[in-house]
């Protein structure tokens, strides 16, 4: 880019600059000829909403993902990494979401892991590795962190400046912090700029990537902005500014974002189907009140990692321990303990990743389709194939679900036809409230059309439903109301025609003032989470 | 194996493709087992005689008995190893209680007490406390066997054998052993339950992918607990059946059915994996294991070369049918 060249030819050559990057995955594309250049002592802010590509950048610099194209040049030379530890080796480290910390070791063997001081190429020098990590703490003015506490033992923000030391004990000339602040409360996030400045100071180049436009108004010299995989935009320092920031993150014609043009529904007097009051689950999400009327259509927005997917898992009960609160079901109350007894109850839930959640890929399309309704294909103890067989055709029918025949294994149909599969098996039963928690990830946009017209079919017949989606634009289309989330509390209600991408974004990204509650979430410690519904998910796996 | 019978095979395979992957895996089991017993016959001619063939088939019993839960273990991805002393402790206990209270349905009632017991408490290790049951099990058998030989410490074994047990061991029903109708019976329930029930679609649903059988409201701690009682049930029974068999209970009796009833699960099709298989196969595949073991023991094989060709056997036909699975 030609301004790119006069900066670098009235100021330092760049440290690393990225030269058309293009990444495929499948027939996807993420990432389509992405320029970008880091110079020393500048903090690089890469913005961009879920599935813009940041990741898949991030994942190239860093070594984890080879491009299709383009290269990475860094000092002049032209290469890209092979692996993280390359990438590591030419000077660029990286500061993930998810931590890489071991829990039981102490900090100042966190910090230099892998790198660790040795006598005679032999033992460790246990003095020198504690002089080292309290050198490296003391430059991110972060000298109070005990260097002999078990990591797992500190609170999330001190965890997160060790893993800064640990990446800057490799004397990296780039660092990218990977959404630095996002599980960070407010002073925390101070302590956090703080240190990135000095960083700056220290004449290291940062790529910054966050959610929060405020933070990166005050921290960011440059910006850029990826949309879909490419780069739509750039601010150059001083020139950031916030509407245009979200015009380019959104596309040029988002204000025109239409009013809903379904009717919006009169809330009749009928009892609510869903009551929830203060649900709170410490760690995840507090006070959560909600309800839900028949044939309504609420939506469950937030950027991800707010709690509000939490929220979907407690109430299908994922969460054994902790949860407070109460949930009633058609005025009945609910303690949800498992999902066969919330199932029982009445809910239904469609999750989002159909390959490791929704769907038995070696099982038939029929034992999938019937697994939650055998109760409803029995004749006596046994299960009837006649029944079975007439409740399979009659949704294969009306879904349109695509199959040689209903005995084949669900892992013979491509991804549309297996989540119509997965819907099937809720249709079976006429929940009174559904809960789709991200049905539409990895889903084209046909088999997305069909199952939105599900949806409202399921409202239109009186269902309540419950909608969560990391695509925004999803809501705007689908939802009567939409809840937002941020940092496990609800922060807005939008109704009717209120409910737009941009209205939400707002609430989204709106700054919580001072006198704001600090969320509850990651409020203790990071390490371990017993009895968490992900936790209990993951271990059934 | 199957080259002994290479008219079945050849004739098979343009027909093979029309069955499914695991009806194919069924077909081949039988096909093994066919193989073995033409093996057999070409040892000895005896094998051609209904007294032999008896003594066979209520050997294959005792397998197939056990095979049942164990097959229900491995759908589900765990496995049972606490069958050995569980055979041997239902035996000693089960004939001694009712010896000495003169009732033979107070062995029925120990057969019930220790395999509930020992299926609970795996469950309790493997679903609760979520320890791999491949060490939970083997743990729950080394426990069985320090019980056992506390008790017999304590008590010498009895050689009164209740009636019952041994009709059902030795007994016949107009010419056809009591055992093998036995088998029969509980083997036509084993895959009516796994096809027809709600009980199997949940085990097979389990075997597939637990963490979506959770989501679709599988209630796995049932499952779980289910599977282990019928496991331990089963094996609790063939001991008492097996102290019938030889009149007597002793210490160690249930040591030759820790692995040959795995090996049967999986001769017959079944995916260790899980999720994948059924009781139809593992039919055929009691009655190869045992075959084979009749077949090294009339070639007058010593002990220990036995047990290394049997090894040796085993593990072909687990390479065999796990390269298959994949």
């Amino acid at each position: 880019m030609a301004d790119e060249e006069a900066h670098s030819a009235t100021a330092a050559k760049p440290l690393l600059a990225a030269v058309g990057l293009t990444k495929r995955f499948g027939g996807v594309t993420a990432l389509r000829g992405v320029d970008l250049s880091l110079f020393p002592g500048e903090v690089h802010a890469l913005l961009g909403a879920n599935g813009a590509g940041k990741s898949t950048l991030v994942k190239i610099l860093a070594g984890v993902e080879q491009p299709d194209a383009g290269e990475v040049r860094i000092a002049g030379g032209s290469t890209y990494f092979a692996t993280p530890h390359a990438a590591l080796a030419a000077g660029l480290a990286t500061v993930h979401q998810e931590l890489s910390l071991f829990p039981s070791l102490s900090v100042a063997e966190n910090i230099l892991i892998g790198r660790e001081p040795r006598r005679l190429g032999l033992w460790i020098d246990r003095r020198t590795m504690r002089r080292r990590g309290a050198e490296l703490l003391k430059s991110l003015g972060a000298a109070d962190i005990d260097l002999d506490t078990p990591v797992g033992e500190l609170p999330l923000a001190q965890a997160q400046l060790v893993e800064i030391a640990k990446a800057l004990s490799a004397e990296p000339l780039v660092l990218i912090l990977d959404e630095p602040t996002s599980a960070l409360s407010i002073a925390e996030v101070e302590r956090l700029i703080a240190v990135t400045e000095r960083l700056r100071a220290q004449g290291r180049a940062i790529i910054f990537i966050s959610h929060r436009l405020g933070e990166i108004e005050r921290i960011a010299d440059r910006v850029s902005i990826l949309r879909s995989g490419e780069k739509v935009g750039k601010f150059e320092p001083g020139a950031f500014r916030r509407d245009r920031a979200l015009q380019l993150m959104l596309g040029e014609n988002w204000q025109e974002a239409r009013p809903p043009e379904r009717c919006v529904q009169e809330r009749q007097a009928a009892p609510s189907i869903l009551t929830v009051e203060n649900l709170t689950l410490p760690r995840h999400f507090s006070a959560v009140s909600l309800d839900l009327a028949p044939g309504e259509v609420l939506g469950l927005a937030g950027l991800e990692g707010q709690g509000q997917k939490e929220v979907l898992f407690a109430l299908f009960g994922l969460f054994r321990r902790g949860l407070e609160g109460k949930i009633e079901i058609a005025g009945r109350r609910l303690h949800p303990r498992s999902p066969h007894q919330a199932i029982a109850a009445g809910l239904a839930f469609i999750p989002d990743d159909r390959k490791s959640l929704g769907g038995f890929l070696g099982l038939s399309v029929t034992q999938n389709i019937v697994i939650a309704a055998l109760d409803l294909v029995r004749s006596g103890p046994l299960l009837s194939p006649v029944a079975e067989s007439a409740l399979v055709e009659e949704l294969i029918h009306r879904l349109d679900i695509r199959c040689a025949s209903a005995d084949v294994p669900l892992g013979s149909l491509s991804g549309g036809n297996q989540q119509k599969v997965v819907v099937a098996k809720w249709l079976t039963r006429r929940a009174p409230v559904y809960i789709f928690c991200d049905p539409t990830r990895g889903v084209d946009a046909g088999a997305r059309a069909g199952l939105f017209a599900v949806i409202r079919e399921l409202a239109a017949a009186g269902s309540g439903v419950l909608f969560y989606s990391t695509d925004i634009s999803e809501f705007p289309a689908l939802c009567d109301r939409v809840l937002v989330f941020r940092e496990g509390r609800i922060v807005g209600t939008l109704a009717g025609a209120a409910v737009t991408e941009p209205t939400i974004l707002d609430l989204f990204f709106r700054e919580p003032g001072p006198g704001a509650p600090v969320g509850a979430r990651h409020k203790k410690e990071w390490g371990d989470q017993p009895g968490s519904g992900a936790e209990h998910v993951e271990h059934h796996e | 194996m199957t080259s002994a019978v290479p008219p079945e095979g050849e004739a098979a395979t343009p027909l093979l493709a029309r069955f499914s992957p695991r009806t194919q895996r069924v077909l081949l089991s039988y096909v093994i087992l066919l193989a073995i017993y033409v093996c057999c016959v070409a040892v000895s001619r005896d094998f051609l005689t209904w007294s032999t063939m008896r003594l066979q088939l209520v050997q294959a019993t005792f397998i197939g008995l056990i095979t049942i839960g164990e097959t229900f273990a491995i759908l589900i991805g765990q496995i049972d190893l606490s069958v050995p002393w569980t055979i041997t402790l239902s035996a000693v206990l089960g004939t001694n209680l009712s010896a000495l209270y003169g009732h033979q349905w107070v062995a029925f009632a120990v057969v019930i007490l220790i395999g509930g017991a020992v299926g609970l408490l795996n469950t309790l290790g493997v679903y609760v406390l979520r320890v791999h049951s491949l060490i939970w099990t083997l743990s729950v058998n080394l426990l069985l066997q320090g019980v056992a030989l506390i008790y017999t410490n304590a008590v010498a074994p009895t050689t009164h054998i209740p009636a019952l047990a041994r009709f059902l061991a030795l007994g016949s029903v107009s010419g056809v052993p009591m055992a093998f109708v036995v088998w029969a019976f509980f083997s036509a329930l084993t895959i009516l339950a796994l096809t027809r029930f709600r009980f199997g679609r949940y085990i097979y649903a389990i075997g597939n992918r637990q963490t979506t059988a959770l989501l679709s409201g599988v209630p796995l701690g049932r499952v779980h607990a289910l599977v282990f009682v019928l496991s331990g049930l089963g094996a609790a029974f063939v001991g008492l059946m097996l102290s019938g068999y030889s009149s007597q209970a002793y210490l160690g009796m249930g040591n030759d059915y820790l692995l040959p009833p795995i090996a049967a699960v999986v001769i017959g099709g079944t995916r260790l994996s899980g999720g994948d298989g059924g009781y139809f196969g593992s039919i055929a595949g009691a009655l190869t294991v045992v075959f084979l073991q009749a077949m090294l023991i009339t070639l007058n094989v010593s002990e220990g070369s036995r047990q290394v060709v049997f090894g040796a056997i085993l593990l072909s036909l687990a390479f065999l049918f796990l390269k298959r699975g994949r």
